[in-house]
């Protein structure tokens, strides 16, 4: 009975190791195809497993740093801003609607709900947004079409909801007005969801590419997402860059993939670090939508 | 006399209204900067569907343009486009649903026989990171695996002596790129709602199991299935509405928008972008959203009062 149950450990775990390798792999193939200089890559290609570790890529990177230090500087502004803004709007409207005592909650909700079940699509916000708010080519096209998102509204309301309702209507007795109670109670007790859809809302605004695609035009805004579009979609635009800058013996791909990876790493290392919130807070009651 | 009561009744029920308006006044003042965000960003844009009836002209505006009946709805099931659109996002969608649901759970089952915590985390971390890189990112994978001359898949098979295939220009393989694409992305993410519907289980049922001789299998089909029923239909009719809708990112990215790949890969959110943004047709594109809408709107309802009949408890509203 016992070596039965040691055996079938022994398989799940490798089944999970396996498993974690085969997600791993488009990493490993952006990463070490970017360690690969121009006469490396041209005899093996992109690759999986790393056949030599050169920077060259890297230097030529950080060698004139303008633009990927600029696009970096656009999306931590758009993240940073973005998720602050975001998380004041969502946690302030998630209490209210958590209050059972609030008679207009199910209206509330529902008038939240409903912009899941049905909306404009995206020619709906681009003309509103575009031709008529006129944010085009700025940095609140970015930022305000989604600071608001319905399903992290209920997973912070659910949150709320954990709190128990005796300590608010202690806190009120006492003379506390309600936005003290937010401020001083709810924000404390609900960190865990807060701290999760803080998180959610910080991946949602890094890796957001879709507002630059249809609100950015001149290239004002050159966020990160932004610059590796335009690379994905310009075969030859680095390689342009590069002869400006006359030094050209890096490979172009192994350049693209370099700037993909200082893209990914940053947030690859923010997430393995918070990553333990991310369980607790998703999983209290985001059962019920 | 008794309309003056009734007038009075009126006034006392009018009284009351502005008095539980003015109590909550304050709650009421912290939703509002949110009930504001809502209007502008997700009801106002609504309005745009009536393009669908019109023949947009940028000059003219939303309102000022003329209006053309169901020209754009003829235009658009007229075309072979709409079949293609449609078919490939529905059936897209059901696998992404049954594999990806099917996947998760196991997974989530799999990794709740671990007993050790560290092994837990790593395996759920690992897992989880494909969520939160952005489509444009698996944009560059894909280059790196189907460049013809440099990719890996063709040096794989060149190094096995065979001939390199033109991926980008064969419709056969698509299918199966896209949706295991998507299953990278999505299982592991999902897997964790699973995994925490598993843990929420009482633990005593599983005493009571082991005490009428259950063996793992059964447990598994007669407590714990049963137990996560309301996570597993939440999922389902969230997964049910979102049927006429196409993960715009993944189906742009991943066949890096290759004309020669449409027949299997285009949907209907690529389409309205195609549409919109480079045939400048907004007509046709707000006719495709309109159908969308209301068709994911009717799926919605009808699985949520599928699922009410059948249980009542795991029904969203």
């Amino acid at each position: 009975m016992f070596k039965s149950v040691k055996i079938s450990s022994i398989v799940i775990n490798m089944i999970f190791i396996l498993l974690c390798l085969v997600v791993l792999i488009p990493f490993m193939i952006i990463v070490f195809s970017s360690l690969e200089s121009k006469t490396g890559f041209l005899k093996h290609g992109y690759v999986i497993f790393p056949k030599e570790i050169d920077f060259s890529a890297y230097m030529h990177v950080f060698r004139n740093p303008h633009r990927i230090l600029s696009s970096y500087g656009t999306t931590i502004a758009v993240t940073a801003i973005g998720t602050a803004i975001s998380m004041v709007l969502m946690t302030t409207f998630a209490y209210v609607i958590s209050r059972k005592d609030y008679p207009y909650k199910n209206f509330l909700s529902f008038f939240l709900y409903f912009t899941m079940l049905f909306s404009g699509g995206m020619i709906g916000s681009y003309i509103w947004i575009a031709k008529y708010l006129r944010l085009t080519n700025t940095i609140w096209a970015l930022i305000l079409p989604m600071l608001v998102s319905p399903f992290n509204v209920f997973v912070l309301r659910n949150s709320c909801k954990e709190i128990p309702f005796s300590l608010i209507e202690s806190a009120k007795i006492e003379g506390a007005s309600e936005t003290w109670v937010f401020i001083k109670i709810i924000v404390p007790l609900a960190k865990t969801g807060i701290a999760t859809v803080a998180l959610l809302q910080i991946f949602a605004y890094w890796n957001s590419w879709f507002q630059s695609m249809l609100y950015i035009n001149d290239g004002s805004y050159i966020t990160l997402q932004y610059y590796l579009m335009e690379m994905l979609s310009n075969v030859k635009y680095e390689l342009e860059n590069a002869r400006n800058s006359a030094t050209i013996s890096v490979s172009e791909e192994a350049l693209r993939m370099a700037l993909c990876t200082l893209a990914i790493v940053p947030m690859l290392f923010v997430f393995s670090f918070l990553q333990k919130y991310f369980v607790k807070g998703l999983t209290v009651g985001s059962v019920k939508g | 006399m008794k309309k003056e009561k009734k007038e009075n009744g009126f006034r006392t029920e009018w009284k009351k209204r502005r008095k539980t308006f003015i109590k909550n006044g304050e709650l009421s003042l912290l939703a509002l900067p949110t009930i504001i965000w809502v209007v502008i960003f997700s009801y106002i844009p609504m309005f745009s569907i009536i393009l669908a009836f019109k023949d947009y002209n940028s000059m003219k505006g939303v309102f000022g343009s003329e209006w053309n009946g169901l020209d754009n709805f003829k235009f658009l099931f007229s075309s072979n486009d709409a079949a293609i659109i449609i078919r490939n996002t529905v059936l897209y969608n059901l696998a992404f649903v049954i594999l990806a649901t099917a996947i998760s759970i196991i997974i989530a089952l799999l990794l709740e026989t671990i007993t050790k915590k560290f092994f837990i985390k790593l395996y759920q971390t690992v897992l989880m990171l494909p969520h939160f890189v952005s489509w444009v990112v698996v944009g560059f994978v894909m280059m790196g695996l189907f460049n013809y001359e440099n990719g890996v898949a063709n040096n794989l098979i060149s190094a096995l002596g065979g001939d390199k295939a033109m991926w980008y220009s064969t419709t056969k393989p698509w299918p199966y790129i896209i949706t295991s694409s998507y299953l990278w992305k999505q299982v592991g993410y999902q897997a964790l709602f699973y995994y925490g519907a598993i843990l929420a289980i009482d633990d005593s049922l599983y005493e009571a199991g082991k005490i009428d001789g259950a063996n793992k299998i059964q447990e598994i089909f007669y407590i714990t299935l049963p137990m996560m029923r309301t996570t597993i239909c939440t999922l389902l009719i969230v997964s049910i509405g979102s049927m006429m809708r196409g993960d715009f990112g993944l189906f742009y990215y991943v066949p890096n928008n290759m004309g020669s790949l449409y027949q299997v890969t285009d949907v209907i959110d690529t389409y309205i972008y195609r549409m919109m943004r480079v045939v400048g047709n907004v007509g046709v594109s707000s006719a495709v959203t309109l159908f969308q809408s209301v068709v994911g709107f009717i799926l919605v309802l009808v699985s949520n009062a599928v699922i009410k009949k059948l249980d009542s408890d795991s029904a969203m509203f």
